[in-house]
């Protein structure tokens, strides 16, 4: 193996980061909330 | 024997939760809203309950099995995006219209956004489209169950589906949606657990070189590990899964949308989101992995029970885990089934009884005639579902057909919450455009170039644009409703 990396293991890692930028998102929904319109 | 023992108890405990819940079900807005008082974590599981059913477990581990990594677009769309879209973009909208308009389903929110009180043409057609699209979306559903008991007890296809439908329907009919959630919590904690089974029988029966192995797969076929960008075709089939049968599509399913009508309040829906996302992305990785492992593991399908490629999960779990693990898989994908199931039909019922019969022609009906009318339509689907449970389909596409008919709400949803343009005859035309197109494309076989979803929204999107701008604009209230849904009062 060495340092090749497999191709599906890169796509995999994508995959994960990409489920990391929504859980960012989401964490940022989470935290900020809904500002326009002041919902309470 | 240990794994037909956990199913059965399973079963069990979803009977007793309906009979406890039938207690506190007293209204109509009981049955159908849970009475407007869910919190986070009771949102967030009916939403993701809701959203997957033996789709995920069994439909999409055997799709990965077979195409690989082309079912990755549809991880990054339904295993998130659309999750994160739908609360964020519509959530806390639909909650507001709901609750300032005392909208109890969205054919109610439709009728009022579209300002057709009078004629009621909207709510023929949605009722019409709910209930065609909820008996097919069953139907998938049972195919589903029916794998499991076929796989569990070696029974036969009608005593399956009989038995799994049976407990639905009598919990369901005795609880409506406080019973429908409650179950939800239990059923996601199983298909969590589930999952997490999954993802260490993946590694293990791998030898922990599961990545290396799939590459070797994708020597031979190269198909397997396909790169995103690898050709037109496969961008346009990947836009079409990820950003229409995925992300808009979760926003027009009418019986998730109810889950944000239910919640508390704002912060609920907040804080739902964030737990539906992280339960989401468990759920679509377990079913993701045990899909490349078992294809590993059993490079031809011959080598699955039944030649079916749909049951590697439960025959990944058998070999590498044991009975208790394969038979908590199976409750998880009676779980998941029959959480999906349960909101389906309550929302069938609804639009029959609620959208219709007293909306349209008895207002003055007994809460109690209501409560007895909405058991009597929820009994009525869950028997044409076992009929479609026996067309000889794929339970991914089955399920992806009712999944895709209930999606064109989104046409009409988006573009009324954030536009004041569209109009009543606009929202007419699409609704029966877009699912005519759908089902159109779905019957000349076009869903293996496009999924459903991307004609028949894309039509849906035009066709109320362009008809409200050649009709009159909707009336000064209705403009004031959406400011008032959308910047508060």
């Amino acid at each position: 193996m060495g340092y090749a990396m497999s191709s599906s293991l890169t796509s995999f890692i994508v995959l994960i980061l990409v489920y990391g930028i929504g859980l960012l998102l989401g964490a940022l929904y989470y935290l900020r909330g809904f500002k326009r319109g002041g919902g309470k | 024997m240990i794994a037909g023992a956990i199913m059965i108890a399973y079963m069990i405990a979803m009977v007793i939760i309906g009979i406890i819940t039938s207690r506190y079900v007293r209204s109509l807005e009981d049955f159908i809203l849970a009475g407007r008082r869910l919190g986070p974590w009771l949102v967030a599981l009916a939403f993701n309950t809701t959203a997957l059913s033996g789709w995920l477990v069994l439909g999409v581990s055997g799709w990965v099995y077979r195409e690989g990594f082309t079912a990755a677009w549809t991880l990054w769309g339904s295993g998130c995006f659309a999750v994160l879209a739908s609360y964020i973009v519509l959530g806390e909208y639909i909650r507001r219209f709901s609750k300032i308009t005392g909208a109890l389903t969205v054919p109610d929110m439709l009728e009022v956004r579209y300002y057709d009180h009078e004629k009621h043409v909207l709510r023929w057609i949605s009722a019409i489209i709910i209930f065609i699209s909820t008996v097919v979306y069953i139907g998938g559903l049972q195919a589903a169950v029916a794998k499991g008991f076929a796989y569990v007890f070696g029974l036969g296809k009608l005593e399956s589906i009989l038995i799994a439908m049976s407990v639905v329907t009598f919990y369901t009919l005795m609880g409506g949606i406080p019973a429908a959630v409650w179950t939800d919590v239990i059923q996601g904690i199983i298909m969590v657990m589930v999952s997490i089974f999954l993802i260490v029988a993946s590694i293990i029966s791998a030898g922990g070189e599961l990545f290396s192995k799939v590459d070797a797969i994708a020597a031979s076929d190269p198909n397997f590990v396909l790169s995103p960008w690898a050709s037109p075709s496969v961008i346009l089939y990947g836009i079409s899964l990820i950003l229409f049968a995925s992300i808009l599509s979760y926003m027009g399913q009418p019986q998730l949308l109810n889950k944000f009508m239910a919640a508390r309040d704002h912060p609920t829906i907040r804080k739902a989101s964030l737990i539906s996302l992280v339960t989401q992305i468990v759920l679509f990785i377990g079913a993701f992995l045990c899909g490349l492992a078992a294809r590993v593991v059993w490079p031809s399908a011959a080598q699955l029970p039944n030649k079916d490629t749909e049951l590697a999960a439960p025959f990944l779990l058998e070999n590498f885990l044991g009975p208790v693990a394969v038979g908590i898989l199976w409750a998880g994908v009676l779980a998941a089934t029959m959480s999906t199931a349960d909101s389906l039909m309550v929302m069938a019922s609804a639009s029959v009884v609620n959208d219709l019969y007293y909306k349209v022609f008895n207002p003055k009906a007994s809460e109690d005639l209501l409560k007895k009318l909405s058991m009597l339509v929820t009994g009525i689907v869950g028997i044409l579902g076992v009929i479609i449970a026996f067309q000889p389909l794929l339970l991914l596409w089955s399920i992806w057909l009712g999944w895709s008919g209930l999606a064109v709400f989104v046409t009409l949803l988006l573009p009324g919450l954030f536009s004041y343009r569209v109009a009543r005859e606009g929202a007419i035309a699409a609704l029966v455009l877009s699912f005519i197109t759908g089902m159109l494309w779905f019957y000349f076989g076009l869903h293996r170039i496009v999924h459903i979803a991307m004609p028949s929204l894309l039509v849906g999107f035009a066709t109320i644009y362009l008809v409200s701008y050649l009709t009159k604009p909707p009336p000064k209230e209705v403009v004031e409703l959406i400011k008032r849904v959308r910047y508060g009062s």
